[in-house]
């Protein structure tokens, strides 16, 4: 019996629970069910064909990725005549097949292609697309295009329904900010940009004395109100991520990972590849890279930011593989949606739909996934979606993750193969 | 008198005193200090609440929006005097339009700073309160609106109809150009309806959702439509109101059971009158004044009340704050302060001369809440979402810029001795076991830690 309160249900049943066992010793018995946490990496037990610590790192395209001029369906007349001055040459692209070319600023991706590690979906999108970048970027977080269920993000009922008690970090996001599908009800991610700067600060001319005072302050006191029980709880909460974070940023090689772009997606990047390397049992990384909406003069900017993209996963997936971790980590980019087929009057695209989604890691499946979206069959001049992307995240969480998918997607959709087949193992754990 | 709302009757037992006052001023304000807490008790609970309703006159706009004006002006004088065929691909007026947006942007920044300053400083702080909890209700986010001058007169609008009548506030928000561009309803057309005004004005407005079927949504909407904005081709018109006949679906609608050639004006009369109503306001303004869970025959009996005067918010606040329920032990610091309430409250408490506004609305952004820009539709969630383990560390950091000189010069001085500082920035004493951890830190007087360190407590964290 728990006689503390978890924030999934301070949030669910309200204040009035609290009043009855907010004064028990909770973080003692916090500790103690740790012990029994299923994500605890000592206790994790081997999948046949799949590491014993799957990892996900999720990049977020922001903006609005312009899909088609990422992975370029150079055969298709009707790209060119919609394009005149964005379309990217045939003879430049990066050849991937008969029908697709890689942008030529995606030269590691290309390496990477090369290598058998890049699986490509093409044409993901979901039905009756929204155009607010707002809108949309909350339907991927939430996975919830019609917005009947709670606000909460995919990421974060993962979280919710596989390690509610989880004390440390079970998602990390590199950025103050936490994305919305990191959000679930228990609170087992956390954010922030440089993991020596997250955690309480003293003041200038105090010292560790006030740290600690702070964390003697957090203790349960006896008869205070629900509301700041409930908060002592999550600060000392912080302050026990914080702890573990340090702990292992502490472990963290002297020389940083080499290869790196210095801009702050690589840098971001080289930073998950540490914290992995230091043994963090954070399943779930959140990188952002922003700036994808490329309304007007597109043709240099966007080539930068496939840059930084290429360059910052391609060193990525080489530093893994020095430090032997890339059988354990696998990458996934998305962005809120692609853009306008038909280039616009300011040499730029405006809003649009479906786009690819890029899956990187040695358990995918490599190639082409699913047929490009007609260039001619549109809808108000956008591409239509060929691929639910939830059909993509059923696919990472079962077979990737090894979690039942149906109750965080509430649904099912049609699987998309986008790893290579288990070895040695014919059913799912899923139900 | 509903029961529930009677008024609180100051007893020897139970007596009108510097916690209930305090109580008041925090739910009613940002960060009350010593002295007014004091004027507060001294002038009795009827005194103290009158005092709260003495709203200053709107203030004038700040002096922000000058290059914004001259980049607008530049803007449109080149398109006026260009052919209109030649207006999509005219590299110069592309490039004002930039500059324009450019100093749109840039003015956001001045014009949080201004409203951050406005709370700090006035003497009415009910009003900027109202005003904040009117921009989470009315929701309309610069990021959509891409206009300053747009989003000032928006937030005008509710500080002008801050304690004011809700009819009348509804009425302005339906014709607010903000709204009109941030819910699309300036492209809602006769045979190109936009619903998603009509939508979320019944949804999150002002009656909440499973009062009201899909048929009544795409009814209203069609009367909605013609209610849009001037004129795309300048500025200015832009952020002007029309109505537009030709635009406007004049057929015959069925709305909520009720069939005529509506409007927009007819529409919003049927929704004034149906109960959900005054029990959906009634509940905001519960959530946003009372507690995270009020109590549902307190929204029953504030529903009743705004009834009875039509929608009038002031006596209904009035009655409020002045009531017994208000100030029950599981109402009194049962909210989370809000990242704005935490930042000005500090910055009150800590009597910062200059606060450093663009850094301290950047923090609150970090910490969830980033004005004119809310997250949704549906405003701030609010209370126990604010806090996680990224927020907690974005308020002890701002608290240590404060405390420490980094965010703006603090006044200490108030801060004589441990009882001072909890009196000061808690109103209450701290539990005996926090207060022995803070006076284990110096052996006699206060340090800066100490107040940092305060205002890191939970204690702290909820109003």
């Amino acid at each position: 019996m728990r006689s503390f309160m978890t924030r999934r249900e301070f949030l669910t049943k309200g204040l009035t629970i609290v009043a009855a066992g907010a004064t028990a010793p909770m973080f003692l018995t916090r500790t103690a069910l740790a012990l029994n946490n299923p994500w605890d990496q000592t206790l994790a037990q081997s999948v046949p064909g799949r590491p014993a610590w799957p990892t996900l790192v999720v990049v977020q395209l922001g903006g609005g990725n312009d899909g088609l001029n990422t992975v370029v369906p150079f055969t298709h007349d009707e790209y060119y005549r919609a394009r005149p001055n964005l379309g990217v040459p045939q003879g430049k692209l990066l050849r991937l097949t008969d029908e697709l070319g890689l942008n030529p600023a995606l030269t590691d991706l290309k390496e990477i292609f090369d290598q058998g590690r890049l699986g490509i979906v093409q044409g993901v999108g979901y039905p009756n697309p929204n155009r607010s970048h707002f809108r949309s970027m909350e339907i991927w977080h939430t996975a919830d295009p019609a917005g009947n269920g709670p606000r909460s993000g995919w990421l974060g009922r993962l979280f919710d329904s596989e390690c509610p008690d989880c004390r440390i970090a079970a998602g990390i996001t590199l950025s103050n900010e936490m994305p919305l599908a990191m959000q679930g009800g228990t609170d087992r991610a956390v954010a922030f940009e440089n993991p020596g700067r997250f955690g309480f600060h003293p003041i200038r001319g105090a010292g560790p004395v006030e740290v600690e005072a702070f964390r003697r302050l957090l203790q349960p006191v006896p008869a205070t109100e629900p509301m700041v029980d409930f908060l002592a709880h999550t600060e000392m909460n912080a302050l026990l991520a914080a702890a573990d974070i340090h702990g292992i940023a502490g472990g963290f090689p002297k020389e940083a990972g080499s290869g790196y772009p210095a801009d702050p997606f690589g840098q971001k990047l080289r930073l998950v590849s540490e914290l992995i390397a230091a043994g963090a049992s954070t399943r779930v990384y959140y990188v952002s890279l922003g700036g994808f909406d490329t309304h007007a003069t597109q043709a240099g900017r966007h080539d930068q930011l496939l840059e930084s993209l290429g360059a910052g996963l391609g060193a990525f997936v080489k530093d893994l593989g020095q430090k032997g971790l890339q059988d354990r980590v696998l990458i996934m980019t998305f962005s809120e949606f692609g853009r306008r087929v038909a280039e616009n009057a300011s040499g730029g695209t405006d809003h649009g739909t479906a786009a690819p989604m890029l899956l990187i890691g040695s358990a995918v499946a490599p190639g082409i996934h699913g047929a490009h979206p007609s260039l001619t069959d549109l809808d108000q001049g956008d591409l239509k979606y060929r691929i639910d992307f939830r059909s993509v995240y059923m696919s990472v969480l079962e077979q990737w993750m090894g979690v039942p998918s149906e109750a965080i997607l509430n649904g099912r959709f049609p699987a998309v193969d986008i790893l290579k087949p288990r070895t040695g193992e014919a059913a799912r754990p899923a139900a | 008198m509903p029961t529930v709302l009677e008024p609180f009757a100051p007893s020897p037992g139970d007596p009108w005193d510097a916690v209930k006052a305090a109580h008041l001023l925090r739910r009613a304000g940002f960060g009350p200090l010593p002295q007014e807490v004091a004027d507060a008790v001294s002038a009795g609970p009827d005194g103290a609440v009158t005092a709260l309703f003495a709203f200053p006159p709107v203030p004038d706009p700040p002096p922000v929006f000058g290059e914004v004006r001259a980049a607008e002006d530049q803007a449109d004088a080149l398109r006026r005097s260009l052919p209109r065929t030649l207006l999509r691909k005219n590299p110069e007026l592309q490039a004002l339009y930039r500059e324009a947006q450019r100093q749109h942007g840039r003015s956001m920044v001045d014009l949080t700073a201004w409203w951050l300053d406005r709370m700090a400083r006035t003497p009415a702080p009910l009003q900027e309160k109202l005003t904040l909890f009117w921009h989470g209700h009315f929701t309309s986010s610069f990021g959509d609106v891409h206009d300053a001058i747009a989003m000032y007169n928006q937030n005008q609008l509710f500080r002008r109809h801050a304690a004011g009548n809700f009819a009348r506030l509804l009425d302005g928000v339906a014709r607010d150009p903000a709204m009109l561009r941030y819910l699309n309803n300036d492209q809602n057309r006769r045979g190109h309806p936009n619903e998603n005004w009509a939508r979320e004005l019944m949804e999150l407005f002002a009656m909440g959702i499973g009062h009201y079927t899909e048929t009544d949504v795409k009814e209203s909407a069609r009367a909605w439509t013609g209610w849009t904005l001037r004129d795309y081709r300048s500025y200015v018109d832009r952020r002007t109101f029309a109505f537009k006949p030709l635009l406007h679906d004049a057929g015959t609608k069925t709305f909520l059971g009720h069939t005529g050639a509506w409007d927009g004006a007819d529409i919003m009369q049927v929704i004034l009158a149906h109960p959900a109503t005054p029990q959906w306001i009634a509940g905001k303004l519960a959530r946003f004044f009372v507690s995270p869970q009020p109590d549902p025959d307190l929204v029953d009996a504030m529903a009743r009340q705004l009834l009875a005067t039509g929608y009038e918010i002031g006596p209904v606040l009035r009655v409020l704050f002045r009531s017994r329920a208000f100030y029950r032990p599981d109402v009194m610091y049962a909210q989370v302060k809000s990242p704005t309430q935490f930042v000005v409250g500090a910055v009150r408490h800590l009597g910062i001369a200059d606060p450093a506004w663009p850094r301290l609305a950047q923090a609150m952004a970090d910490m969830g809440q980033r004005l004119f820009f809310p997250p949704t539709v549906a405003g701030w969630h609010g209370d126990a979402a604010w806090m996680n383990a990224g927020t907690v560390f974005v308020r002890t950091d701002v608290a240590a810029g404060l405390v420490g000189g980094a965010l703006g010069s603090p006044d200490l001085s108030p801060f004589v001795s441990l009882g001072a500082v909890t009196r000061h920035l808690l109103g209450r004493p701290l539990p005996l076991a926090r207060e022995a951890v803070l006076g284990g830190l110096a052996t006699d007087g206060v340090t800066p830690g100490m107040i940092h360190l305060t205002l890191s407590l939970p204690e702290y964290q909820v109003a």
